[in-house]
């Protein structure tokens, strides 16, 4: 009898464990509708905080719009988007769409994880997009000759100048510098120090070459190929590295390491860390959220000898439809609707609540983005820059991230004065050679 | 379903040994499945990729011993990374035994309030790494820091800790003592397992309290430390959060941890395979030091009785 006992016990034992254990491994079930008879598309982006309610009303207008589809928004962290991504593509388990701003558009194109969307988009939708989008936006959406993303946000970059601080040494609105020269004396007359010599602020600091480099006609970028000598590259280089030398990598980092905050009602433009500051569209928004009092004039960065004028980088987030996805009409309707190709007004509602500027010139022109650049009339400048022929795209292709940190650790050595323009950007190149071999004996794509 | 003892005779051993233990096994099987299928899976799978390329995607490609050659051979920041980590390990794990022993010796002498003591020296090492980085990375700042602040209230300026490459991979190093609580503990266990009468001999004997620390403490203490000083190896080799949150391998390349560039190499350039070859030669690298530190211990490690 007690054999028989335990036997039952070890019996039920068991059956619960097996249900344990399946309950642990079956696979979740679908996420709830909120609208029945609609088919679900699954969109993975990072915008948390304060961005949420926005980037969630504008999926709720998709929603709203729609009798087909219903777009779920899962947000992820920021930091672990990409790796969240690769290791849903790698089960074959990935989202209908997803928003990155990472520069992975070339290796995820190269890996085949993205659709180009030019198999999806109908023939007349893809000649729209060749029509009515910037080249910008179209040089940062396209992949070896396929459209890969759309561009929901493109991050360009003006000077913004503190007036307070200018009006001190006599500079007002109309006499911005016109030169790349004339704005760096003008920021070495607004450095303050304290009694001690320490700097308390720095009238203008270049750094981030990648960002500089187009003002001086640098790229890297050449037809696909990623380049880093250019004589642009190497001019921006000198121009970061004798910045720092000026006042000397020491006191820059101390300096820069006790400001407050990038962003909030601390952040350096409203603190008055820097008189001028060479910076992106979204401070336009956040100052004026933050301190909407502040006087400041915005600019596109002055070119210096033999530069390019209004030039920029562009970094995008690219709107991505996973090859894996299992709705990719419906995340491309949704991807339609948020960046407005097709869609002007629901557009310039979308990039305006976010802040952010147009993929095309129509959007530019909806009522809706137009009440956003009355309500925020710097912003602007941004929108002029998108027709320049001086803007430039990050590098791309299966090194990307590799060059990208290449490059900015060269930029560090320069700024240390552990290197010179010249040799750190030539060793960004054999670095680039060296590990393309190694990719070429591996027998994997390297260009 | 009633087993006889005789019928369990006729059985196969393997058969005997599951029929005997079915109940153990049946209540470990979650731990035991999770162990097969997310430990030693990886484990061996992670051997086959070393000898491929693999980006997740695509199907493993077979490119035999392509990726060891190419870190041995051509591949600088494998060297380098490999440097700061034995730099990190060769000063960072003497130190915290040095540090550990010395606060557990502190914190056993009977004085008062010696368990609140004991707690606020454990506290930190429960503090999450993170959190940790985070609040280090204030302690630490040139200007606004702590540390700074203090040795300013001695007219000395203080370093930029974690952007000075002469100071970075240091700045870790002293970070590391923060969690020295968790090997106190142990120090602490050990001391109070060495038995009484061995200084009350030593005492009678007119051992001062130099001989009874070189020739009783200390030599009792061995096996802890061995225990801490393997531990301390495979952790050092090991080292990433921190550096990840704090420095991202700056500056210059100065805590470009192994860790780090194999994480690096991994999830940003995706080349898992080449990431597996790494695995498997500081995994190699730890197996032979503990071995060696096992060998050794023959000659410096005291088991009591």
């Amino acid at each position: 009898m007690e054999g028989s006992a335990l036997d039952k016990l070890k019996a039920v034992l068991g059956a619960i464990l097996v249900v344990v254990v399946a309950a642990y491994l079956l696979p979740p079930p679908p996420p709830e509708l909120h609208r029945k008879n609609r088919i679900p598309v699954i969109f993975w982006h990072a915008f948390s905080g304060e961005w949420f309610p926005i980037y969630d009303g504008m999926i709720q207008r998709f929603n709203e719009s729609q009798d087909k589809f219903e777009v779920i928004g899962v947000v992820v962290p920021g930091e672990e988007l990409t790796t969240k991504f690769l290791l849903s593509a790698s089960g074959g388990a990935t989202p209908d769409i997803i928003l990155n701003w990472d520069p992975v558009l070339g290796m995820w194109s190269d890996k085949g994880l993205i659709s180009p969307l030019d198999d999806i988009m109908s023939p007349a939708e893809k000649q729209e997009f060749l029509r009515r989008t910037y080249p910008i936006v179209k040089r940062n959406s396209m992949y070896r000759g396929k459209i890969m993303a759309l561009v929901d946000g493109l991050d360009m970059f003006a000077v913004y100048y503190r007036a307070e601080d200018l009006k001190d040494v006599g500079v007002d609105e109309k006499h911005l510098p016109a030169t790349l020269e004339d704005l760096v004396a003008l920021g070495r007359k607004l450095d303050k120090r304290d009694g001690q010599g320490h700097l308390r602020r720095i009238g203008f600091l270049p750094k981030g070459i990648i960002n500089l480099a187009p003002t001086f006609g640098g790229k890297f970028n050449d037809n696909g190929h990623i380049v880093a000598d250019t004589p642009g590259d190497l001019a921006a280089m000198s121009f970061i590295g004798d910045a720092n030398h000026f006042y000397s990598f020491d006191a820059v980092d101390r300096f820069t390491q006790s400001l407050a905050a990038d962003a909030g009602p601390n952040m350096p433009l409203i603190a008055g860390n820097f008189s001028i500051m060479f910076d992106g569209e979204w401070r336009v928004k956040q100052v004026a959220q933050y301190q909407p009092d502040l006087p400041y004039y915005l600019a596109p960065m002055p070119p210096p000898k033999g530069g390019k004028p209004n030039a920029s980088m562009s970094a995008p987030n690219y709107l991505m439809i996973p090859t894996a996805a299992k709705e990719k009409q419906g995340a491309w309707e949704f991807a339609k609707f948020c960046v407005g190709f097709l869609h002007p007004e629901d557009g310039g509602r979308n990039m305006g609540e976010m802040g952010w500027l147009p993929d095309d010139p129509e959007i530019a022109k909806a009522k809706s983005y137009l009440a956003y650049l009355r309500k925020y009339p710097k912003y602007k400048v941004f929108v002029d820059l998108m027709a320049s022929p001086n803007l430039e795209i990050e590098p791309q292709g299966p090194l990307q991230g590799f060059a990208t940190d290449q490059i900015n650790k060269a930029e560090d050595a320069v700024s240390r004065g552990e290197s010179t323009p010249e040799a750190a950007l030539q060793k960004v190149m054999q670095q680039l050679s060296d590990e393309k071999k190694r990719l070429r004996d591996l027998g994997e794509p390297a260009e | 379903m009633h087993i006889t003892t005789e019928a369990l005779h006729r059985t196969s051993p393997v058969r005997r040994w599951l029929r005997q233990n079915a109940t153990g096994l049946l209540f470990i099987s979650p731990w035991l499945l999770g162990f097969l299928a997310f430990t030693v899976g990886p484990f061996f799978s992670s051997v086959y990729l070393s000898f491929n390329t693999y980006d997740l995607v695509h199907a493993p490609k077979w490119v035999g011993p392509k990726n060891y050659t190419t870190l041995l051979q051509k591949d600088p920041l494998f060297w380098s990374s490999m440097g700061v980590t034995v730099k990190y390990a060769v000063v960072s794990v003497p130190l915290g035994i040095l540090v550990g022993v010395g606060l557990a010796l502190l914190l056993n002498t009977k004085v008062r309030g010696q368990a609140v003591f004991r707690t606020i020296f454990f506290m930190p090492s429960i503090v999450p790494t993170v959190a940790n980085a985070v609040v280090f990375m204030w302690i630490l700042n040139p200007e606004i820091g702590l540390i700074n602040g203090l040795l300013g209230m001695l007219n000395i300026t203080g370093p930029s800790w974690l952007t000075d490459p002469h100071w970075a991979l240091w700045s870790l190093v002293f970070m590391s003592l923060w969690g020295v609580g968790n090997s106190m503990v142990i120090y602490l266990a050990g001391l109070q397992d060495i038995p009484a009468h061995l200084y009350e001999a030593a005492t009678v004997d007119g051992a001062n309290a130099f001989q009874r620390m070189s020739r009783i403490t200390l030599p009792l203490l061995t096996p802890v430390i061995f225990f801490n000083l393997i531990m301390g190896i495979i952790g050092s080799f090991q080292y990433f959060t921190e550096a990840y949150v704090m420095t991202k391998g700056g500056p210059d390349g100065s805590t470009s941890f192994y860790a780090l560039y194999l994480f690096q190499r991994a999830w940003t350039y995706l080349d898992m395979g080449y990431a597996c070859a790494m695995a498997w030669i500081v995994f190699v690298i730890v197996m032979v030091l503990t071995v060696i530190v096992f060998r050794s211990r023959r000659r410096w490690v005291h088991f009591g009785g």
